[in-house]
Order: structure tokens, then sequence, then C-alpha cells
């Protein structure tokens, strides 16, 4: 069971960077799978899953990355996708994050960046796997028209019942037990991505974009998840005067 | 309430966008331009002799009744002019548009093709730092962190020579030397191994025994390495690749050819520009700047010569020519 939860599937085509990144990871303990193309990443991942975390380079050959990401969300919330990429505009990070993928690094990045946020992933796919068996923690969170069901990875909101990503779960967790407090950039990124606040805060905004999706009728102008400028966010459960603006 | 406020305003920004577009602009600008031509035809036709009238009492000759066909054939030229100047600065602003966008594909392609090099490099020196490793992987480690830096140099010697070419070819001159063609094919496609490990089974190489020429060897060089590496990046991993090297008529004609995922039609005329990517590239995330072709066709006319691809269609292969006097 351990062994299983410390493997990590690397999906890189650039050989000199996947050599690199697999002789990093094994340093630190994990098991890796590398795959230079997007049909063996798939073939990997249905052959020698579960797995801990993903490492998607986004242009690779055969199948890109994005269409990885997607393969693998339609069965599996739980494997944390971190998107690895020579791409550096916002529409392919809001793309990334969008379908599926819990975190977006930009190439050339810092070794320790990685190693961090790789071990955050894999932390939060054991606990999860092993959620269910857990009497410690509460697997119901409700707070206003919100039941976050951190068990099954389901949310049940006034737009429907949606099924979540761990880290989704995560983020939906903080929020629902933090309500009417605004959550800074940093505090997120701390609490839930489990960095240090000096690292770029963009992965949160396009975070919170994915979120609002399954918690506001009207995304684009969110009741409840608003953006408090130069703050950061908070959930508004009750009706009061509004401060919050949008950004 | 406050959402349908928003939705109302979304659609209205929408509609303005729309009215706003270049194209639209331009064309209304044209229609109310003509009218108020045709106007003020008819109104001239029509109050000439008003205003014939009034000279004569103001006591000027140059409105009498022969100079009106001339007043109109001036007024009509003239307006035609400007119509004519408005359509000129409307091709020319939509040519620099479509020049702005092709600068701004080309710098995220460079940026991309910087970028992966530059992330190995720093992991092999992060690495080298922070872990124990024995000797045998650090001699590795520096063999990978040379060809990143060899495929770096590579991408700026791409975008010097591209520029000085981009410039005419009068400045691009290098000094010819004795080479024996085949043996440098082999040797010079051997080096796009960073692209593609085993490229040395998948390529065939049929050329006359013992021929030998006389050109630029950084020249060649450039024109080989750019077409093997193409023909590596647009066709299956494994598949072919076959350079076929002719001799006839005083001429030579190197095909490169692999059975890859062609070219259609629009490409094919538009592969050899600058900063030009073939359609396939987005689709199958393949990298490059668009230089190598564009590289390619110019250099074939340093040495004399020009360059051309053919293509059966898309996935069903595609042949790329060189062909230069022997000297």
């Amino acid at each position: 069971m351990e062994d299983q939860q410390q493997k990590i599937l690397l999906v890189e085509d650039e050989k000199n960077l996947a050599f690199n990144l697999e002789l990093n990871l094994k340093a630190e303990g994990f098991e890796v799978y590398t795959a230079g193309d997007g049909e063996l990443a798939l073939e990997h991942y249905h052959n020698q899953g579960p797995f801990s975390a993903i490492i998607l380079d986004v242009m690779i050959p055969e199948i890109d990355g994005f269409e990885v990401a997607k393969t693998i969300r339609k069965k599996d919330n739980t494997t944390g996708i971190l998107m690895l990429t020579a791409r550096a505009g916002d529409e392919d990070r809001v793309k990334g994050l969008s379908i599926g993928a819990d975190d977006y690094l930009t190439k050339p990045f810092l070794l320790e960046e990685l190693v961090l946020r790789v071990k955050r992933m894999a932390e939060r796919a054991k606990m999860y796997r092993e959620l269910p068996n857990s009497q410690t923690r509460p697997t119901l969170i409700n707070a206003g028209p919100f039941e976050l069901d951190k068990a099954n990875l389901t949310l049940k909101s006034p737009q429907g019942t949606f099924e979540l990503t761990v880290l989704e779960a995560d983020v939906l967790e903080e929020f629902l037990s933090n309500p009417e407090q605004t959550l800074s950039r940093k505090h997120l990124l701390n609490k839930v991505w489990g960095l240090p606040g000096n690292i770029e805060t963009r992965t949160v905004d396009n975070f919170i974009l994915r979120i609002r999706r399954f918690l506001e009728a009207d995304p684009a102008n969110p009741k409840y998840l608003c953006s408090i400028r130069g703050k950061g966010y908070r959930l508004n459960l009750e009706d009061k005067p509004d401060e919050s603006t949008q950004e | 309430m406050k959402a349908s406020h928003h939705q109302k305003l979304n659609k209205f920004y929408s509609i303005l966008r729309w009215m706003v577009h270049p194209v639209v602009v331009f064309v209304t600008l044209q229609i109310i331009w003509l009218a108020i031509t045709l106007m003020w035809v008819f109104w001239f036709l029509e109050s000439f002799q008003e205003i014939a009238k009034i000279a004569e009492i103001v006591g000027s000759s140059y409105l009498d009744n022969q100079y009106a066909l001339i007043i109109l054939i001036v007024g009509c030229i003239l307006l035609g002019m400007l119509l004519v100047g408005t359509v000129m600065l409307f091709v020319t602003s939509q040519k620099q548009s479509h020049l702005m966008s092709q600068h701004k594909s080309f710098l995220s392609s460079v940026t991309h093709e910087l970028r992966s090099p530059l992330a190995s490099l720093q992991l092999t020196f992060e690495t080298m730092k922070t872990r124990q490793i024995d000797g045998d992987t650090r001699n590795k480690m520096l063999e990978m962190a040379m060809e990143d830096i060899e495929r770096l140099t590579r991408l700026v010697d791409q975008i010097l020579v591209s520029s000085r070419l981009d410039r005419g070819l009068r400045g691009f001159s290098e000094e010819a030397e004795h080479l024996c063609l085949g043996e440098f094919i082999k040797t010079t496609a051997l080096r796009a191994q960073w692209l593609d490990p085993d490229i040395e089974k998948r390529l065939e190489i049929i050329c006359p025994q013992e021929l030998e020429i006389h050109v630029p060897i950084p020249v060649m060089r450039l024109i080989i390495s750019n077409l093997v590496e193409n023909a590596i990046k647009y066709s299956p991993k494994g598949n072919p690749i076959k350079i076929l090297v002719t001799l006839k008529e005083g001429m030579i004609t190197i095909a490169v050819k692999d059975d890859g995922f062609g070219l259609s039609s629009a490409d094919k005329k538009r592969i050899f520009r600058m900063f030009h990517r073939a359609s396939i590239t987005q689709k199958k995330a393949i990298p490059g700047t668009g230089l190598g072709l564009f590289i390619v066709k110019s250099l074939a006319k340093t040495l004399g010569g020009h360059a051309w691809a053919e293509s059966p269609g898309k996935d069903k292969g595609s042949t790329f020519y060189l062909s230069f006097p022997v000297t």
C-alpha cells in the first residue's frame, strides 16, 4: 500500500529533463515511471497505477498533456496532476487548471519548489485514499447551502451535486470551515497547497475560477465566493451589504 | 437583478466590440464615403446653374458652363484618390496586424524553445549541487548539459542567420570548401540525435559514391540539419527517413523524404515563409520556431539553387528538395 502511494508518473519528452527529474524524485523516495509521450503515459497510468502524483508536460508527442489530464480526470479524482510546461501564457494555465490539473509550474523552475509541490500532492492523495477508514477526521462539512463529503469527494450545492478532485475538496474545505472570513492567497497557498507564501499566487486565482463553477449560478458574477480586492477571497453565506469587489 | 444587469452589459460590450472591428469600421466608412460622393455629384449637377448665376453676380469666370465638367471630373478624381488611399491604408494595416500576430507567435515559440533546455540546465546544476551523485552519473549529466548548451546555441544561430538572410543575401557570403557529400550528409543528420536518439536506425542515405562538391560548409550544414530535423519532427517516431542524392545535367538534387503528417495545399505554398508553421504543429504539439525552412530556401539561393516541397496530401508524407549546380 505504502509503495503504491509513493508512485509518481513522470510524463516528459525532453530526455535530459526527464533524466534529472527522475533522479531527483527517486532521491526523494518516490518510485518513478517515466513516459515520453501521451500514449505511453496513459498506458503506464492504466497498468502501473494508482499513482500519488502525475507530473505532466503539455507539449508531448502523440496525445498532448491537456488530453492526457482530461482522460485521467474522467475516472480519477484522487491523483494530483502537476502540469509542467514551457508554455507560460495565462490561457494555457487557465486551460490546464480548468480541465482538472491541480497545479501548474512553468519551465525553468526551482527543484525545491517542484519537490515541495509533488510531496504535498502525494501526501494529499495518500490521506484521501485512507480517509474512508479514518476515524479522526470529519468527512462531512456543512456550511450554508453547501455540503462537502470528503470521503466520497462530492459537493452538494444549489447548483447540483459535483464530483471533486482532492485539491478541489481541500480548497472547499478551507472556505466552508471559515465562512465570512477573508482568506488571503498566501494563506490558501500555504494551507492547501502546502507551499511557502513567496511562491507565485496565480495558481490560486485560476483555481478559484474552477471552484466557482460548483458554487455559483453565474460564476462570472459570484454571489458566494467573492474576491476581496488586495486581500483575497471570502465565502459569503449571509446576505449583507456587499463589500466585495470583483477583480 | 445584478446578474441580469451584468448579462445585459456583457451583451452590449460584445455588440460594441463587433461594431468597432476593423473590417466593419472600414466597410461602413466606405459606404458613407461613396454615399457622400454620389450625393455631391447629384447636388453639383442639379445646382450648377444656380452656382453659375451666383458666380456671374460675383463676377467670377471660373464657374462658367465650360468648367462644369472639368470641376466634376477633378472632384471625382480627388474623391476616388482618397478612396484608393483609404483602401491601401486598410490593406497595409491588415498586413501589419498579420505580421504582428506572426511575430507574437514566433516569440512564444522561441520562448518555448529556450525554456526547455534552460530548465534542463538549471535542474542539472541544482542536482549536482544538492545531491550526492556517483562519477558516472555526473559525467552523463555533464554530457546532457553540453547537449542543452548546443541546442541553445543552435537556436540562437537560427535566429541570427534568419535575421541576416531577411536583410538580403548580399551580406551572406561563406568561403567554399571541398566535401564528400554522402559522408557529410550522414555526419550532419546524425547530429539530430538530440531530437531522436534512434535517428541512425531510421535514416537511409542513397548518394553517388565519392561525390565531392565545393560549397560553403556552414551553409550546407544548416540546410541538411534543418531538413532532417524537420523530417524527424513531422513524422511518427521510428518511421524511416530517406535522403536521396542525384546528379543530373550538372545539378545536384537532395531529396529528404518522410512518411509523416504531409502538407496541405495551403501549407505547401507558405511553408518556406519566415515564421510560418504548418497547421499540424498546434494539434500535434510539435516544437519549432518557423525559421528552419525559411533558412533552407534562402540558403539554397546562396548556392545558386532553390528548395521546394512536395506532398501527396495530409498524412501521406512529404519530400523536401534542394537543387543546386555542381561547382
